[in-house]
């Protein structure tokens, strides 16, 4: 890498590391640190090959998502990951947006990774199910499952939280 | 609302509060360097190695001291204010992360003063603490509180003071993972600055108990000066060390309870240690110059770091260790920043006082509502070097004098 390439490399993070360390967030249920690893991991990866990338934060985002994969494939380094759990009342009073989305928040951080990270690329990366699919190593069906299944573990979590939330989201 | 559209405004807003470190890329380009440099291969191994092992120690592993935030450079002109600024302006007190640059509100307490039952009173602390994963400040508790560096833990103390344990508390998943044992009894716990020990200054009795001397509750005098020493304890192992610490807290010279003219710290009988800022020394306050008085860990009596500035600002020394915060000209409200080796003045601001830094560009400070005809209305602020732009972060308050009032903890994160 020389003085151009890593002038480029610098720029990039500068630019993208919002939204980066946003994705890396959400994927690792909120918990600062474990996102901080996932995104400085993509980013070493993507800086040992910057000049044959041709989309860079393409490349950087794929490599979180497999990373995160391979996090849940080892047991030993789920209990390393921290995912963050709720508190055991929920602060919120069940009415208005904020509530709504505060228990919403704390129904997402008790998904286990991979169904959150499921939600996550969907409703947050907006990705088809197929190109899920692919970055999953799954079928498109399995997808599909998935993320039904996380939505209706979502919505019970959070109408634990607040009562009010299946109304409110009818 | 659409449970689709909420669940994306959802993830859009959790996805905000995350921090950007400002130093990624020197983060990734330096341990490739380091990767490369075939003679530092066995001393990155070996770190490399000791930090995995202590990664099984807590969930997490407690983080060397967090890098700042937001870009370091000096200037005294306009400067952009750190990209993460996290305010709550309409909760008093605050509901939501205030945060800024390199530092956050980790939690806030008040006070109530309560009876002992032996006609004297003691303090007893409200705390909220933040809790990362709902983006809110929560009640707890505990009677005592300080949050470690990168806010993923605090010390906690439960029940009237001194006690007898003191807890490490997940501030994510809101459990103590570790109890300590302090048999001396905690009357207080600090972090140490790298967050992996903590600092507990033990009391034979409650620390804050004081007798008041008139009606007003306006003289007070401490009940005793009940400090027996210190233990230093490994977050992560929950090993201690007590020394004990003869004076009691007392600066030989003064008689017991001469209108409160032996304690530097408050009305009543505290006298807590605290660290240094590199962690290699703790310090207790004192009434006469010098303010503070160094000991290294085992209890001896030390010589004041050769660096240490004594500023008349929270805020102290700039990151990059540049700048300092100092006082304004009177009537005031106003605070400057100095250049440190100059002394000239590199930025005026219109507060009352200057806390801490946020960037090396900007502070958090207390400002002043309206045209500040009550300094005690106040709420916390950003403001740049020069002075010239200002963020309000929190409510005002409305009588900071008054110990129903919050009280911030601030907390490098």
């Amino acid at each position: 890498m020389d003085a151009a390439d890593e002038r480029a490399f610098r720029d990039f993070v500068a630019a993208r590391s919002p939204a980066l360390m946003g994705l890396a967030y959400l994927l690792t249920g909120g918990d600062q640190h474990a996102a901080e690893d996932l995104v400085q991991t993509s980013l070493a990866k993507a800086v040992t090959r910057w000049r044959g990338i041709e989309d860079p934060e393409a490349y950087v985002k794929r490599t979180m998502y497999h990373q995160q994969i391979s996090t849940w494939r080892l047991a030993w380094r789920r209990h390393e990951t921290s995912v963050a759990e709720p508190p055991d009342t929920a602060a919120a009073d069940g009415t208005g947006a904020v509530d709504l989305r505060l228990a919403l928040r704390q129904a997402l951080a008790r998904l286990t990774p991979r169904q959150r990270t499921v939600l996550v690329l969907r409703y947050f990366e907006d990705l088809p199910e197929d190109e899920i699919a692919r970055i999953l190593g799954c079928s498109v069906g399995t997808v599909r499952s998935t993320a039904h299944r996380s939505l209706a573990r979502l919505r019970a979590l959070a109408t634990e939280l607040t009562p009010a939330y299946e109304e409110l989201t009818r | 609302m659409n449970e689709e559209t909420l669940l994306r405004e959802t993830l859009r807003h959790w996805s905000e509060q995350t921090r950007v470190p400002a130093d990624l890329a020197d983060r990734v380009l330096d341990s490739r360097r380091r990767r490369r440099l075939p003679a530092l291969a066995v001393t990155a191994v070996t770190v490399a190695a000791v930090l995995v092992a202590g990664m099984f120690v807590l969930p997490g592993a407690f983080r060397e001291r967090p890098a700042p935030a937001a870009d370091a450079t000096v200037t005294a002109t306009v400067s952009p204010p750190p990209p993460d600024v996290q305010t709550d302006t309409e909760n008093d007190p605050p509901r939501t992360l205030i945060a800024a640059g390199q530092v956050a509100v980790s939690a806030y307490s008040t006070l109530s003063w309560v009876p002992t039952g032996r006609g004297t009173e003691t303090v007893r602390w409200h705390w909220s603490l933040y809790n990362p994963v709902s983006g809110q400040y929560e009640p707890t508790d505990w009677s005592w509180v300080d949050v470690a560096p990168g806010l993923r833990f605090a010390a906690v103390i439960e029940g009237d003071l001194p006690a007898r344990r003191v807890g490490v508390f997940d501030m994510n998943t809101r459990q103590v993972v570790r109890w300590i044992g302090v048999e001396q009894g905690a009357g207080a716990a600090y972090w140490s600055p790298d967050g992996t020990r903590i600092l507990i200054t033990t009391y034979s009795g409650p620390p804050d108990e004081l007798r008041w001397l008139n009606e007003e509750r306006t003289m007070s005098r401490g009940a005793s000066a009940s400090r027996t020493g210190f233990a230093i304890a490994d977050a992560s192992t929950g090993q201690v060390a007590f020394r004990s610490f003869k004076g009691g807290g007392r600066r030989p010279g003064f008689p017991p309870n001469a209108d409160n003219a032996d304690n530097a710290d408050g009305p009543s009988g505290r006298r807590d240690f605290r660290w240094s800022e590199d962690g290699t020394l703790i310090w207790e306050p004192q009434v006469l110059a010098p303010a503070q008085a160094f000991y290294d860990l085992e209890g001896n009596s030390r010589p004041a770091p050769p660096d240490r500035m004594e500023g008349s600002q929270l805020a102290g020394v700039s990151p990059n260790r540049r700048l300092i915060a100092d006082r304004g000209r009177p009537p005031g409200p106003e605070t400057t920043v100095k250049d440190l080796t100059t002394g000239e003045i590199v930025g005026t601001q219109k507060m009352l006082q200057l806390i801490a830094w946020a960037d090396d560009g900007h502070l958090i400070a207390l400002g002043c509502a309206g045209a500040c005809e009550n300094e005690f209305s106040s709420a916390l602020m950003l403001v740049s070097v020069d002075g010239r732009k200002v963020v309000q972060l929190s409510s005002y308050r409305s009588n900071t004098n008054d110990p129903d009032v919050w009280d911030p903890l601030l907390t490098i994160r």
